[in-house]
């Protein structure tokens, strides 16, 4: 298809007809660089709506959320404009001012002011302004005007300022500043039309470009800049500050009130993991009973021999063992947008900042910790956004502790075959155990920062928490479908994907060689795996892991829940009679002891279990050095700490 | 379905998943494909 007389080639269009082109939707890896010649900057500070109004303009569905830190390194998309024109847009990391404090700030700064070797300066920067907080944002444009940088100013959250019954008046805020200022909303569909407009005069694309810009002094700059904005707001006539939201201050007087404000935190955290077990038992028994009729009727249709075995033992005893838990998953990954969105997670973050002082961090590493809890890496690479390097490190090095999803699985399967689902004082025992586990890792993560504090003292302590306080805002019910719809579409890519495939490759190696003729044990016992498992046993028999368990951890290193797929399938082949659609929980229940059940529980609050975590801080770090000693640590707290536990119960008499 | 049938498909099968198994680790190592897919955030490397 041929472009339009006079009009820029155009990314292909996705069905519905929308006016935005999709460059970088989710999972989606396309080359856009080139497509579009003009290059828009998304600047601004942190939590302005920068990354919402990108999803807006190139629909994108980029994470977004009610607390600064969100985005780390640059994004771009493909827009349209008014009249069709393509615009590669680049969504840069919040920054205050275009002194970078830490690495995402040097990223927009960099790109901004020409500094980036990887990426080209953009021909125009759009100066996104939380109309709620003029002056903080103003302050960049006055940085910006003085250094000459092509820009226009777009005022986000108009909708917020009306709500508050004020008004911001764009067009004598533009004459005042003399640069074009027009309205936005990210988060309407018309929001961005005014935009789309605008980005069709030429002059703008065409204005003199300074070459590579190296600001003033720090300090100087930061007063006049702030002089500027002011002047300017004196000017517009809007030097009077808009109001915050009254709700969320008079909130604010109880969820920041130090005994008051964790007790609600503790109880907030309490009700997930109640939730996560209470809710899910009927949709997960839907699940497990549709697994078990699959595998009934393979079994029915297909005579015995290798490819039922492959089918029923492999895929469907494998991969429906890993299904069985989306329900859970779903319900934990619909508090934390929930959270999110909402505005508390920053308010927590400062509710803790003594307590991450005490270890020696700071409250600005609860952010990446906090994403640690859904994977830890993007947890750690959101530990760029901490300018020390001292608490940076320790950031990473204690975010593998955090419970990511990929561990509720196992958690889950291990409850439900060895903690009767039974109250205590009303509360479910399996939930508590859940929260229990969930502690430890936080805990373990405080003792080895505290540790890391006292090694490193001397390299300096990490600065105060300086963190904006959004407005609480109820969540919006789509965002939060949204969120679990692409949560569930991961988990179920993860099990059609990789999970799938380990399993293949483990139940061929667990059926191969064949058992020879007259052989009476399970025929998985003389196959490769088997003697690998056999082989590993002697290294964990100390912590009381079986030969089955030696096997499933070695997938297990590609994604932990493959360790739930490996043991249903090294089960499925361990059985010598006709067990077919026989749950994974009551064959471990019944071969392994108590002792073994809590051993492999701690093993997964401290084991390094994912490769994938320990390339990504080679890669943040520059080296080997980290990662190395981070696995072998955490290996070792791992095999030390299922030692005691395997003990201490044995002792119990749980062996 | 013969015995040989049955071995065929098994073979095309674990064949299919070791390569997708080594296609996914190279694509991982050359930086085309996200670092986890356990989440959004880095469902997006540079483009």
């Amino acid at each position: 298809m041929s472009a339009a007389p006079g009009r820029p080639k155009q990314a292909r269009a996705p069905s519905g007809g929308s006016d935005v082109r999709a460059a970088t939707s989710v999972g989606a890896q396309v080359d856009i660089s080139g497509l579009a010649q003009r290059r828009l900057a998304l600047l601004g500070n942190p939590n302005c709506g920068k990354t919402a109004l990108f999803n807006r303009l190139t629909g994108s569905q980029q994470k977004v959320g009610n607390y600064a830190g969100v985005t780390v390194e640059l994004k771009r998309g493909l827009m349209k404009t008014a009249a069709g024109r393509s615009v590669t847009v680049i969504d840069l990391p919040g920054t205050y001012s275009l002194n970078a404090g830490s690495q995402d700030e040097a990223v927009a700064c960099g790109v901004v002011l020409g500094h980036s070797l990887s990426e080209r300066a953009p021909d125009l920067t759009a100066v996104v302004v939380d109309a709620t907080r003029l002056r903080r944002g103003l302050r960049l444009v006055a940085a910006l005007r003085r250094l000459q940088v092509p820009m226009l100013v777009l005022l986000n959250m108009m909708d917020r300022v009306r709500a508050q019954g004020r008004s911001v008046d764009a067009a004598q805020l533009a004459r005042t500043l003399g640069v074009p200022v027009v309205e936005a909303t990210g988060i309407r569909p018309e929001g961005t039309d005014a935009l789309r407009q605008l980005l069709d005069d030429d002059t703008l694309w065409h204005q003199p470009h300074p070459a590579s810009q190296t600001p003033l002094s720090v300090e100087s700059q930061a007063r006049a800049d702030d002089a500027q904005a002011q002047a300017w707001l004196a000017a517009a006539g809007l030097d009077q500050p808009l109001g915050e939201h009254a709700w969320s201050r008079r909130l604010d007087r109880w969820l920041l009130q130090p005994v008051v404000g964790t007790v609600v935190l503790l109880a907030l955290l309490f009700l997930v993991f109640q939730a996560v077990f209470a809710w899910a038992e009927w949709p997960m028994g839907l699940i497990e009973d549709g697994t078990t009729a699959v595998g009934e009727w393979i079994s029915a249709a297909l005579p015995d021999g290798l490819l039922r075995s492959l089918l029923v033992d492999g895929i469907v005893a494998g991969v429906g063992g890993v299904l069985v838990f989306l329900p859970q998953i779903l319900i934990l990954f619909f508090f934390i947008p929930v959270l999110e969105e909402s505005g508390y997670l920053p308010r927590a973050a400062l509710l803790l900042d003594r307590l991450m002082h005490a270890i020696g961090l700071s409250g600005r590493a609860f952010i990446p910790l906090l994403s640690s809890f859904a994977c830890a890496i993007p947890g750690i690479m959101a530990a760029r956004t901490i300018s020390d390097r001292h608490t940076r490190w320790t950031t990473v090095f204690i975010a593998p502790l955090m419970t990511c999803s990929a561990r509720l699985p196992v958690y889950a399967l291990l409850i439900g075959a060895f903690i009767p689902a039974r109250k205590v004082g009303g509360l479910s025992l399996q939930g508590l155990v859940l929260f229990g586990l969930y502690a430890l890792g936080i805990l373990s993560a405080v003792a080895v920062a505290w540790v890391a504090k006292q090694w490193g003292r001397a390299r300096g302590q990490a600065g105060p928490l300086m963190m904006e306080l959004p407005d609480y805002h109820w969540p919006r019910a789509k965002d939060v479908a949204i969120g679990l719809w692409q949560r569930a579409l991961i988990f179920l890519r993860n099990v059609g994907g990789i999970i799938l495939a380990l399993t293949v490759i483990l139940w061929a190696l667990s059926s191969f060689p064949v058992a020879p003729a007259g052989y009476t044990g399970a025929p998985i016992e003389v196959s490769l795996a088997g003697r690998i498992g056999h082989a590993l046993a002697v290294l964990f028999e100390p912590i009381g892991f079986n030969w089955q368990i030696a096997v499933a951890l070695i997938p297990g290193l590609a994604a932990r829940e493959v360790v739930v797929s490996a043991l249903g399938t090294v089960y499925a082949l361990s059985q010598t009679g006709d067990d077919v659609g026989t749950a994974l929980a009551p064959l471990i229940a019944a071969d392994w002891s108590l002792a073994t059940g809590l051993s492999l529980l701690v093993w997964f609050v401290f084991a390094p279990q994912c490769l994938a975590t320990l390339a990504v801080v080679r890669k943040e770090s520059g080296g080997w050095l980290l990662p190395v000693s981070m696995a072998a640590f955490l290996f070792g707290l791992a095999y030390t700490a299922a030692f005691i536990t395997y003990r201490l119960a044995a002792a119990w008499g749980w062996a | 379905m013969s015995e040989t049938v049955q071995f065929g498909v098994v073979l095309v099968i674990v064949a299919g998943a070791v390569g997708f198994v080594i296609r996914r680790a190279w694509r991982k190592h050359r930086g085309q494909a996200p670092a986890c897919g356990s989440c959004e955030r880095c469902q997006h490397k540079r483009g």
